[in-house]
């Protein structure tokens, strides 16, 4: 068995074997977002942001040509006010605040952009409580954020301290789950909720 | 004053046009040839049965859930008539449910199923469930009427 | 002490929605008015929430599309090129290169498609009902050509990752080269229709005033962004598939007013039929799509990703992460309704209540994109 193992590895245009194993697959060479080569305007900001930012601690990485940073959630929103006060950078326009949960932690990503000097930046902050993720709201400097961080509280479960205005956004009032958690299964909460048809049975 | 003219004169210039509306009920649209309605199961006419071996792909990619499948052993394989094993043995598609995305067609290894003109399912009752017998008859109208495999390239897309 | 009792006002507030025509689908706002003065507006929405975002989550990465198609189903083709650039990038493949003209092409397509949809609804609003019929007409022929392209009027279900699902049909490109001019004629039509109207402009002209500060802080985007005077697209500041090659222009506006959105739509039309035309003049042959794996093996490498596209109704994003399994781990809707949405707070205060109606239409929100 083991020859003929050894036998057919060799081939190199033998086709990919079809079922993979989703975990133990080690990705060939560096994950796809570092192939892709770093945009000038994002250089110039990494560059910035080293000289600029030496007390806040922070961790950066190229993500499809563009700069991203890790921070945590105590540094936020100092980060968050330099970015959009700093001249050099004048991030006016946030695109977008994703929540993610990633089971042991909540991730909360930042999609910056500036229409002054045309570059991009990811803000990330990881909230290792996933009981009661908490994070300081940046309505204050971005008006934007508002809605998104209203979804974010009710489909995480995150509190954002100092958010003008915490009512839920898309779900009812009375609902206390939070749907995007991975541990929310897709239909079986609702059906006892009335109002709600049940799934019919196949038979 | 002027005004008033210029939309006389359109109006006069659109009355003699060509009406741009259809009475739907009394008239249709003809459909284009890759036109999706509600999928119809294909029939082999070569051996005599479905193509469809109820091997549950469609049912498991199925976004809506609307399709139940259900397999058995074909009785033509153990006399040789047939290279099948097993067969369908109950198809049902909920219509009411099923939303024409064509994914059932993408994801069957056996091309098996199509995406049919029919897609006029209007009625009183909320489910409106095709057995075989109708799935197969969707199918064989809509070649009879248009004589063609539409959207064959589509085939095992996704 | 009469003058004192007749001067005494109370603050009334009106519910509009949220089954009513004039909200476009399922919104619902509480304006506070003070006389005939709008004093502040409360919306809500959620109405047509379907948890798209939970939805992807578990289903396999192409199936995924189908669902896209639903969140803003007036550009179909947009939202599909904005997540099937996402897959291509966190796999590394390239579409080749006449997918590339296609999906241009019918995106352009859609963007014409939606403006006269927002056209025909604006005029509505406004309380002209022919040009909705115009709209309609026009819009027609081109639904016609996305039937034949994709099997369906509204939900495609079209591109793929590493391409199209299958070909253009047979004769599309002459029989789009004969219906250009016609779409174009169509357009120039609506425009001889509404935008000289003496009604339609004292509606329309200085209504709603949105300054770029106040776009810009609201992170609004696309047509609603660009007539406040800011010019920014998506297609320029961060281009993607081929619009680097393509010669368009991004027209602006001045004043940011309800006309100012409206005249921007009309702009943009034209330059889709330009661009159009470009693609249609140098659509290759060739294959329509890079192989990837069929569906039990499509896999994406771990990573994330924030794609973008302007769509008709702006900058529309998609934050990807990929585990490594079948399904995407999270894929985050950045609906630019939703945002524009945010700033109709600001564009309602002290107009009067009657114009709440046409800034709401000058907005051209898609509910289904609002609430996902
Ligand atoms: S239609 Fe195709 S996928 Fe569905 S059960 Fe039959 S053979 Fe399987
Ligand atoms: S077309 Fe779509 S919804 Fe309808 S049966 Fe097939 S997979 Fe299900």
């Amino acid at each position: 068995m083991a020859d003929l193992d050894e036998q057919s590895q060799p081939t190199p245009s033998e086709p990919a074997p079809p079922a993979r194993p989703v975990p133990a697959r080690a990705p060939a060479g560096p994950p796809p977002g570092e192939r892709t080569p770093v945009k000038p305007t994002a250089q110039a900001l990494a560059d910035h942001l080293a000289l600029a930012w030496p007390d806040v601690e922070h961790h950066a990485r190229f993500n499809f040509g563009d700069i991203e940073l890790t921070m945590p959630a105590g540094q936020l929103l100092a980060a968050v006010e330099r970015c959009r006060n700093d001249p050099a950078l004048a991030f006016d326009y946030l695109m977008c605040v994703s929540g993610v949960d990633y089971e042991t932690s909540i991730e909360v990503v930042y999609h910056l952009y500036s229409y002054q000097h045309h570059h991009h930046l990811t803000l990330k902050v990881t909230l290792a409580d996933c009981d009661r993720p908490t994070l300081d709201s940046v309505t204050a400097i971005w008006p934007a954020a508002d809605w998104h961080e209203r979804e974010a509280a009710e489909m995480l479960g995150i509190t954002f301290l100092g958010h003008p205005d915490p009512r839920p956004l898309l779900l009812d009032d009375d609902v206390d789950e939070h749907p995007l958690r991975r541990s929310h299964q897709l239909v079986a909460v609702y059906a006892d909720r009335p109002g709600i048809v049940e799934e019919p049975d196949d038979d | 004053m002027l005004g008033v003219l210029k939309g006389l004169v359109t109006t006069w210039k659109t009355h003699w046009r060509a009406p741009v509306t259809v009475q739907y009920p009394d008239e249709r649209l003809p459909l284009q040839p890759r036109y999706m309605g509600f999928p119809g199961l294909m029939w082999d006419a070569e051996h005599d049965e479905p193509f469809c071996t109820g091997c549950q792909v469609c049912m498991r990619y199925c976004p809506t859930g609307c399709m139940f499948v259900e397999m058995k052993d074909n009785p033509k394989f153990a006399t040789g008539e047939s290279k099948r094993r097993k067969i369908v043995a109950d198809f049902t598609i909920n219509l009411s449910r099923c939303i024409s995305c064509s994914i059932c067609v993408e994801v069957c290894n056996f091309e098996a199923i199509e995406m049919t003109h029919h897609h006029e399912r209007a009625g009183y009752y909320p489910d409106q469930v095709a057995g075989l017998p109708t799935l197969f008859q969707m199918s064989a109208d809509h070649r009879a009427g248009v004589g063609q495999k539409p959207g064959h390239e589509t085939r095992n897309l996704l | 002490m009469t003058t004192e009792r007749a001067l005494r006002t109370v603050d009334m507030h009106i519910n509009v929605g949220p089954q009513h025509p004039a909200t476009h689908g399922v919104f619902r706002m509480v304006l506070e008015v003070d006389g005939e003065r709008v004093a502040g507006c409360t919306p809500y929405i959620g109405y047509l929430h379907r948890g798209f975002e939970k939805l992807a989550e578990n289903e396999e990465w192409q199936e995924v599309i189908i669902h896209l198609d639903r969140t803003d189903y007036i550009s179909q083709f947009n939202n599909e090129l904005c997540y099937a650039m996402g897959m291509e990038r966190l796999l590394g493949v390239e579409p080749p290169e006449r997918a590339e003209y296609a999906r241009v092409i019918l995106a352009e397509l859609n963007r014409i498609v939606s403006h006269m949809m927002f056209y025909g609804a604006f005029g509505a609003d406004v309380g002209a009902l022919t040009p909705f019929l115009y709209a309609f007409r026009e819009r027609e022929r081109l639904q016609r050509l996305f039937e034949a392209v994709s099997g369906a009027r509204l939900m495609h279900f079209y591109f793929r990752a590493g391409g199209l699902k299958e070909d253009l049909p047979e004769g599309f490109a002459d029989e789009l080269r004969r219906m250009l001019p016609a779409v174009q004629h169509g357009i120039d039509e609506c425009d001889r229709l509404l935008t000289q109207n003496e009604v339609f402009l004292s509606r329309t002209v200085g209504v709603g005033k949105l300054a770029a500060s106040e776009a810009i802080a609201y992170g609004c985007s696309g047509p609603v962004l660009r007539a406040s005077g800011v010019r920014e697209d998506v297609r320029r500041s961060d281009p993607y598939s081929l619009y680097p090659t393509l010669d368009f222009d991004v027209p602006v506006g001045k004043n940011g007013d309800c006309f100012d959105r409206y005249w921007v739509r009309l702009a943009e039309m034209r330059e889709s039929v330009r661009i159009v035309q470009q693609c249609l003049d140098r659509l290759p042959e060739g294959p329509i799509r890079t192989p990837v794996p069929r569906y039990p093996h499509f896999r994406v490498e771990p990573g994330e990703i924030y794609v973008h596209t302007e769509n008709p109704r702006g900058d529309y994003g998609l934050y990807l992460v990929s585990k490594g399994g079948v399904q995407p781990y999270r894929v985050k809707l950045r609906s630019p309704c939703f945002c524009n949405l945010m700033a109709l707070g600001p564009m309602l205060r002290d107009s009067y209540l009657a114009d709440a109606v046409v800034i709401l239409g000058s907005l051209d929100i898609v509910l289904g994109e609002v609430d996902r």
